[in-house]
């Protein structure tokens, strides 16, 4: 009896040194996971310290440093004040070539992200909600289409705008994005597919059409899949520099904000301006992210990637 | 199942009200349409053009001029070093993709573990993917500065002046410089999707693995990793189907250079950039066509695979 309780005593001691022993370590790797993920947060952001230091850094320090500064002596914005109040498009334009690329930018993306997903938007819910001979079949060609890589359009899609006329200018930018594409069909058709066909059966007996369905039932149940891919749609056309390098080149005034910022460097081509330059395209989209972080992220995770 | 039960519902519809049918049927024909005429209008046409180009010689953009010229084209391509070495530095490059998915596998396995401020990381780990290709490059065209950039800086702190790199002129570091920039930018996409598949992962799994004693390595192994497998593979397939194609940061990195070098030795003379430079520069339109189509065979490859894994993985 008094054996057992010694014995009871014991294992009950070693319980409690094994159940420390796991809380330390359970605390220790929770301290490295938490370390790990700190340092690569650090790593991401040591750039946009770099080109933010930078950009306020007068050219007269990198004049006698041979290191990076890691701080100015005197902090200007004389950077940002030659890119956007002393750049020779003002002569022309009246604007800066970085703020008439931000608007060209806008102009190129607005009308394929508006209209092409309204358009992928019809065609998803045919695919989803509508009866029609054939469906399984054109569907699977539709997709089909996602399968080309873009890069090896590139030279097909050239000769081509050039060949009818369109060499230069904005239309091979805006146009064909307006018909909608595979993988907005393909994200929206299975958002879709989760709203109710009771809803769809409903709004017919009331008489709807399927446009008016469409209009009226599908793209309000449909508001988040439709800002996800928008998003989507918006950062690809907003960062895109293929595209413009290839149809805009010839006129400085055509410039998208891409195309500007990489053409910096003939205007402004010192460090802090440079700098200047990448942060001020960079930050509209980063103010964009920070606010609708939620749909950038379901944007990709449920779509998958539009490379 | 439930699909079937609508068809039937539908049928009894179409029954009743055949005029209402037809017309629902018209309109969904005319919807699915314009995608498609879309494509065939600026992806077929283009494509059919193209293919037919490789096998003639032409002036400019005038299709008027195509004359076969014997396979000409094919044999200046196959001849041609400098292809052999574009593909040779795209493949090198395209390191950087396996780089990026193991970078995003391991962060999305220690977000997975919920840290402190779990939230705040993930929203600071996909900053740089929303960054242009533009951008990143003057951010790190910057950043590896032979004289005055922050990498030589810290190389000089830790090994004494002597271990500074001169990152644009030699052509064994130039190509590391695109793959450190790539390294920075693309993780944030694969650390979304693998954390979207690490919460599909059945928690009774991890639970049968703490009875049966297993550690966390094993754990890792033998249970994550299987169950994230199609992503992996999707990731993958789609990350060495972006690197094949690696051309904005090559492009920006190389400048405007009318020599058509690009980087010391042409080491960073990817095949998109040879393409590219090849009808921009010398109005080579047959041969960059050439060297097109052997770049969509390769992909195509590739993207098929990718295409068969990435419905199953998006249907389940």
């Amino acid at each position: 009896m008094k054996h057992t309780k010694l014995m009871t005593r014991v294992m009950k001691r070693e319980e409690k040194a094994e159940r420390t022993r796991r809380q330390l370590n359970n605390w220790v790797s929770k301290l490295i996971v938490f370390a790990i993920c700190l340092i690569y947060a650090i790593l991401l952001l040591v750039p946009f310290y770099v080109i933010f230091v930078t950009s306020l850094t007068p050219l007269v320090e990198y004049g006698s440093s041979t290191t990076f500064v890691w701080f100015p002596e005197t902090v200007t914005f004389e950077a940002y004040g030659d890119i956007l109040f002393e750049d020779p498009m003002i002569l022309t334009t009246g604007m800066s070539s970085i703020v008439t690329g931000f608007f060209n930018t806008l102009w190129v993306a607005i009308f394929p992200c508006i209209i092409g997903l309204f358009v992928s938007g019809l065609a998803a819910f045919a695919y989803a909600k509508l009866d029609f001979k054939g469906k399984e079949k054109i569907f699977m060609l539709e997709v089909t289409t996602m399968m080309i890589p873009m890069a090896t359009m590139t030279i097909p899609s050239y000769v081509f705008y050039n060949a009818i006329g369109w060499g230069q200018g904005f239309l091979p930018l805006i146009i064909p994005g307006m018909f909608g594409g595979a993988t907005t069909i393909f994200f929206l058709r299975s958002y879709m597919a989760s709203i109710p066909t009771e809803t769809v059966e409903a709004a017919k007996i009331d008489g709807l059409g399927p446009l008016g369905i469409y209009l009226k039932i599908m793209i309000p149940l449909c508001i988040p899949a439709y800002i996800a891919q928008f998003i989507f749609g918006f950062v690809g056309s907003y960062n895109n520099y293929t595209g413009p390098l290839l149809y805009l080149y010839s006129n400085p005034r055509w410039y998208t904000l891409q195309l500007a910022l990489s053409n910096m460097q003939n205007v402004f081509g010192n460090p802090n301006q440079q700098c200047a330059a990448a942060l001020i395209a960079i930050i509209p989209l980063l103010v964009v992210y920070i606010i609708f972080q939620r749909f950038f992220i379901e944007g990709i995770a449920v779509g998958g990637g539009k490379e | 199942m439930r699909n079937r039960m609508n068809r039937k519902m539908l049928d009894t519809e179409v029954r009743k009200k055949p005029s209402k049918a037809s017309k629902e049927a018209m309109m969904a024909y005319i919807f699915v349409s314009i995608p498609l005429i879309g494509y065939l209008i600026f992806g077929v046409f283009p494509i059919v053009i193209s293919f037919c180009m490789q096998f003639t010689s032409m002036t400019g953009f005038d299709l008027s001029t195509m004359e076969w010229n014997h396979f000409e084209n094919f044999k200046r391509v196959f001849e041609d070093p400098d292809f052999y070495l574009s593909i040779g530095v795209t493949l090198f490059i395209s390191l950087s993709q396996f780089i990026s998915l193991g970078v995003a596998l391991l962060m999305s396995v220690m977000l997975s573990n919920k840290p402190f401020g779990h939230k705040l990381f993930q929203v600071i780990y996909f900053i740089p993917y929303i960054c242009s290709s533009v951008a990143v490059s003057l951010m790190w065209m910057w950043m590896f500065d032979a004289d005055t950039g922050i990498i030589n800086t810290i190389l000089e702190m830790i090994g004494g002046p002597g271990a500074r790199v001169d990152w644009f002129q030699s052509p064994i570091a130039y190509p590391w410089m695109i793959i450190v920039a790539v390294v920075w930018h693309a993780p944030g996409y694969g650390i979304v999707m693998y954390k979207a598949a690490l919460n599909q992962v059945n928690p009774s799994l991890y639970e049968a693995g703490d009875v049966d004693g297993v550690g966390v390595w094993k754990k890792f192994t033998h249970i994550t990793l299987p169950a994230i497998a199609p992503t992996t593979f999707y990731l993958l397939m789609t990350g060495i189907i972006a690197g094949l194609q690696t051309f904005d940061m090559a492009k920006m990195f190389a400048g405007d250079s009318w020599l058509g070098t690009s980087g010391p030795e042409n080491v960073g003379l990817t095949t998109v950039l040879y393409i590219y430079n090849t009808f921009h520069n010398y109005g080579e339109l047959p041969r960059a066509s050439v060297m097109s189509w052997v770049l969509f065979i390769i992909i195509f490859g590739i993207s098929m695979i990718n295409f068969k894994l990435k419905k199953k993985w998006v249907d389940e």
